[in-house]
C-alpha cells in the first residue's frame, strides 16, 4: 500500500480564479427559434416571397405600365371606349398566343374579306349558318376600323371610321402634322356644328393628341378601355390596404378588450362576455348592408363594418390566455415587488400570450380578403375610389366568353395571393406555436 | 341536461330579441327609408303612418311592429317584388335547400375518409398530395373556381350548354338537361366542403393519435386498426360533429356566392336583388331569418356538443 502523507496532497488550480465558462454558441430566444423554424419551411419561405411580390406590384404597379391614362383623362373617356375589350399583348412575348393581341371574332365572311393586308387574320372554323371563326390581330383590326375600314356593300368607308373632332383636338392634329411631319389626318372636312367630322389614323391622333406612346396593354383593357394591368395593381392595393387596417384595429381593439376582462375579470368581465355573446350574434353581412346603406360606399365604411365586430373573437381568445396566467405565482410576485396593474398586463402576462396569438391570428388577414374579395364579387362592396378584385372578376365572368382574360388576371391574382398568404400562415404558425418549440418530427 | 337545454333556449330568445331590436333600429334610421316604405300616395301614406306607428319612440315602433308581424301572421311586403315576403322566402328556401344538400351529404364521407387516410400516412406522399389539394382549395374562393369550371366546361370543352342553372320552365321541357345544370354548383360547394372537413379530420386525428393513451392501446394487444377505429377515430370526431350538425341548419341560409356565379333562384339571390332595389322591407325580413338561423345553429353545435362530450356538460353553468 502507497504511502500517504499531507505533502502528496496539494490543491489543483490554486492560484488561478475560475471563472464560469463564457458560452460559446448564441442563446436562442423565442422570436429567433421561430425564425429558425421558419426558415426550415421551404413553402412558406417561397410564399413569403410571392407575398412581398405582390404587395410590392400592388404599391409600384400602377406606375408601372402608365403611358396610358386616356380613361382617366375627361375628355379622353369617350375616345378610351373605342379600345375596350382589347386583348393582352405583352411586346416580347408575342410568339405566345395568349399575349400576342390576337382575339378570336366570330362573323359572315364579307365582314373579314373587306380588311387590308396589314390585318392578319386567319380563319379557325366555320359554323353551320356560314359564319366564321377567325383569329384577328385585334390591335391592328381596331386601328383599321377606327381609320379605313371599307363597308363592304356601299363600297365606301365605314360609319365608324370617322371620327368627331372638337375644334382644340382638331387644331392640335394640325399642330402636331406641321410639327412632326406625320400624316395624321387621313380625311379633311369642313367645320360643322363647332366639330370636325373627319377620318384621323386613330393610333396617331391618340399619340399626338393624347399623348398615348403606344396602345399596348399587357393584360387587356377592360369594358371601358381602362388598362387592365393599371386597375387590377390598384385595386389590389385597396383589398390590401383594407385587410391590413383591419387586422390591425381588430388585433388591437381586441388585445385590449380581451386584456382588460381577462385580467379584472368579475362585473366587468360579466357585462363584456354579454355584450360580446349578442354582437357575435349579429351577421356579418347585416352590419356591412345596413352601414352600406346608410352611409354609402367609402373604404372608411367598409373597414368600419369589419372592424364592428371583427374584434370579438381576438377578445376572446386573448382573455383565455389572460385568464391563465393571471394566478400564477410569477405574477404574484411582480405584484409583490410593487409592479402595477398596467406593467404586470403588458410586461409579464401578455408577452406568454403572444406566441398563442400569433399562433391563431397569422390566418386572420387572408380571412378578410376572402370576405372582402367576396362581398366586392357580389357587388355589395363597390368602392367610388377603385376597383376591387374582385369587383374586375366579376365584371369579367359578364364577358368571359369572348374576353377570359378579363377573368383570368384577377382570378390568378387572388389565388395566388390567398395561396401564399395561408402558406405563410401556416409556416408562421408552426414556427411560433408554442407547443411545437423544441420538438423535432 | 334539461335545465341546461332550457337555460339556453331562453337565452336564445333573449339575444334574438335584442338583435333584431338593433337591426329594427338601424333599419328605421335609414334615410331613404320612409319615402320609400311609406310611398307618395297620400291614402296609403296615412294608413300605413298609423300602423307602422311613425312618429312614435323606437321601441315602440318596434313592439307596434311585433305586434302586426303577429296578427297578420307574415313580415310585410316586398316593395319591389309586391308580393308577401313570407311566400317569397317560402318559394326559395327550398331551391336553396336543393342544391345545398347533396354537397352537404356527399361531402361529409369523402372529406372524413380524406382526412382520416391523410392522417394515417402522416408525411408519405398521399399526405403530401391531399394536403396540397386541401390548401388549394381552401385559398382560391369559390368564386373563382366556379368561373373557371364554368368557362373550361361551357366554353372550351364544350361538356355542358349552359353556365347558369336552368329555370324551372326550362326544367320542365328537359328534365335530364336541368339535371346536370345543377352538377357544376354542386360540384363547387362540393369541393369547398370537403377541403375543409379533410383539413379538420387530419388536424384533430394526427392529435389524437400522438397522444399516450393510443400507445396504451398498442400494448394492450390491440391491432393498429382497430386501435385507429375504435379509439382514435372516436375521440378525434368528437370536435367535428358539431360542426357537422351546425352545417345542416345552414343548408337553409344558401350560399350567395354560389347563387351569384351560376344564377340560382334561391335565398341569397333574393337577398342580393334586395339589397340592390333598396327593398327594406325584404331586407328586415331577410336579416331576420339569417339572425334566427345563426343563432339556431349556434345552440345545435353548442347543445350537440353537451351531447356527444359529457365532460362539456359537466361544466355547464359553473363559473
Amino acid at each position: 500500500m502507497a504511502e500517504l502523507n499531507k505533502e502528496k496532497f496539494v490543491l489543483v488550480q490554486q492560484d488561478t480564479i475560475l471563472y464560469d465558462e463564457r458560452i460559446k454558441t448564441k442563446s436562442i430566444g423565442y422570436y429567433k427559434d421561430a425564425w429558425l423554424r421558419f426558415k426550415k419551411n421551404k413553402a412558406s419561405v417561397f410564399a413569403a416571397i410571392i407575398l412581398i411580390f405582390l404587395i410590392l406590384m400592388s404599391v409600384i404597379g400602377p406606375w408601372i405600365n402608365s403611358g396610358y391614362e386616356l380613361a382617366d383623362n375627361t375628355s379622353g373617356i369617350k375616345w378610351a371606349t373605342r379600345l375596350k375589350d382589347m386583348p393582352p399583348k405583352v411586346e416580347g412575348l408575342d410568339w405566345l398566343p395568349f399575349f400576342s393581341g390576337d382575339k378570336e371574332l366570330t362573323g359572315y365572311p364579307q365582314n373579314f374579306s373587306n380588311l387590308p393586308d396589314s390585318v392578319n387574320v386567319r380563319i379557325k372554323s366555320v359554323n353551320n349558318i356560314g359564319q366564321l371563326t377567325v383569329v384577328v390581330d385585334y390591335y391592328e383590326y381596331t386601328r383599321v376600323r377606327y381609320s379605313a375600314l371599307i363597308d363592304p356593300e356601299t363600297q365606301l368607308f365605314d360609319p365608324e371610321c370617322y371620327t368627331t373632332l372638337s375644334i382644340a383636338e382638331y387644331e392640335a392634329v394640325k399642330a402636331a402634322e406641321a410639327e412632326y411631319g406625320v400624316t395624321i389626318l387621313l380625311e379633311d372636312a369642313p367645320l360643322l356644328a363647332g366639330s370636325y367630322r373627319v377620318r384621323v389614323d386613330y393610333y396617331l391622333f391618340l399619340q399626338y393628341v393624347y399623348d398615348v406612346e403606344e396602345v399596348v396593354f399587357w393584360f387587356g383593357s377592360d369594358g371601358q378601355g381602362r388598362d387592365l394591368f393599371t386597375i387590377l395593381w390598384e385595386g389590389a392595393r385597396i383589398s390590401l390596404m383594407i385587410a391590413f387596417s383591419v387586422a390591425l384595429i381588430n388585433i388591437i381593439i381586441g388585445i385590449i378588450v380581451g386584456a382588460i376582462s381577462g385580467y379584472f375579470g368579475g362585473t366587468v368581465d360579466l357585462v363584456i362576455e354579454r355584450l360580446s355573446e349578442v354582437l357575435s350574434g349579429l351577421p356579418f353581412l347585416a352590419i356591412l348592408t345596413l352601414l352600406i346603406l346608410r352611409f354609402g360606399n367609402s373604404i372608411w365604411i367598409i373597414i368600419m363594418a369589419f372592424t364592428m365586430t371583427g374584434w370579438l373573437g381576438i377578445s376572446a381568445l386573448t382573455r383565455t390566455q389572460f385568464y391563465r396566467y393571471k394566478r400564477r405565482e410569477y405574477v404574484l410576485a411582480a405584484r409583490t415587488l410593487g409592479a402595477n396593474d398596467i406593467r404586470i398586463m403588458s410586461r409579464h402576462i401578455f408577452p406568454n400570450a403572444v406566441g398563442t396569438l400569433i399562433t391563431s391570428l397569422v390566418l386572420y388577414i387572408p380571412r378578410i380578403i376572402f370576405s372582402e374579395s367576396t362581398y366586392s364579387f357580389l357587388g355589395i362592396i363597390n368602392y367610388a375610389e377603385a376597383t376591387s378584385v374582385g369587383m374586375l372578376l366579376s365584371n369579367g365572368q359578364a364577358v368571359m366568353k369572348e374576353s377570359f382574360y378579363q377573368v383570368l388576371f384577377p382570378a390568378l391574382f387572388i389565388s395566388f395571393l390567398m395561396l401564399s398568404f395561408n402558406l405563410f400562415g401556416n409556416g408562421l404558425r408552426d414556427a411560433f406555436n408554442p407547443s411545437l418549440r423544441g420538438v423535432e418530427e | 341536461m334539461k335545465n341546461y337545454v332550457l337555460k339556453r333556449i331562453a337565452l336564445i330568445f333573449i339575444t334574438a330579441a335584442i338583435i333584431i331590436f338593433l337591426e329594427f333600429t338601424f333599419m328605421k334610421m335609414l334615410p331613404q327609408y320612409h319615402q320609400a316604405v311609406l310611398g307618395v300616395d297620400p291614402e296609403t301614406f296615412d294608413m300605413l303612418y298609423e300602423r307602422e306607428g311613425y312618429g312614435r319612440p323606437i321601441i315602440e315602433q318596434f313592439f307596434i311592429w311585433i305586434r302586426n308581424m303577429i296578427q297578420d301572421g307574415g313580415l310585410g311586403r316586398s316593395l319591389k317584388l309586391k308580393r308577401d315576403i313570407v311566400l317569397i322566402m317560402a318559394e326559395r328556401i327550398p331551391v336553396s335547400m336543393r342544391l345545398n344538400i347533396f354537397p352537404y351529404v356527399f361531402s361529409l364521407p369523402v372529406g372524413i375518409a380524406l382526412g382520416i387516410w391523410a392522417a394515417l400516412k402522416k408525411n408519405k406522399v398521399i399526405d403530401h398530395v391531399i394536403s396540397i389539394g386541401v390548401i388549394i382549395f381552401i385559398s382560391v374562393p369559390s368564386f373563382v373556381v366556379g368561373t373557371m369550371l364554368q368557362y373550361y366546361m361551357v366554353y372550351i370543352w364544350r361538356i355542358f350548354d349552359t353556365p347558369f342553372v336552368l329555370a324551372d320552365v326550362d326544367f320542365a321541357a328537359d328534365f335530364w338537361r336541368g339535371i346536370t345544370s345543377y352538377l357544376m354548383p354542386m360540384f363547387v360547394m362540393f369541393l369547398g366542403e370537403v377541403s375543409g372537413l379533410t383539413r379538420v379530420t387530419r388536424a384533430e386525428l394526427t392529435e389524437v393519435l400522438t397522444s399516450d393513451f393510443m400507445l396504451l392501446c398498442r400494448t394492450k394487444g390491440l391491432t393498429k386498426r382497430q386501435a385507429t377505429l375504435r379509439h382514435a377515430l372516436r375521440n378525434g370526431l368528437v370536435p367535428i360533429a358539431p360542426a357537422i350538425i351546425g352545417g345542416f341548419i345552414s343548408i337553409l341560409s344558401g350560399s350567395l356566392i354560389i347563387e351569384q356565379v351560376f344564377r340560382v333562384p334561391g335565398i341569397g339571390g333574393v337577398y342580393l336583388e334586395a339589397f340592390n332595389n333598396y327593398d327594406y322591407p325584404l331586407i328586415m325580413g331577410l336579416l331576420m331569418f339569417y339572425t334566427v338561423i345563426g343563432l339556431f345553429a349556434t345552440l345545435i353545435i353548442d347543445l350537440s356538443y353537451g351531447v356527444i362530450d359529457p365532460r362539456i356538460r359537466m361544466g355547464a353553468g359553473k363559473r
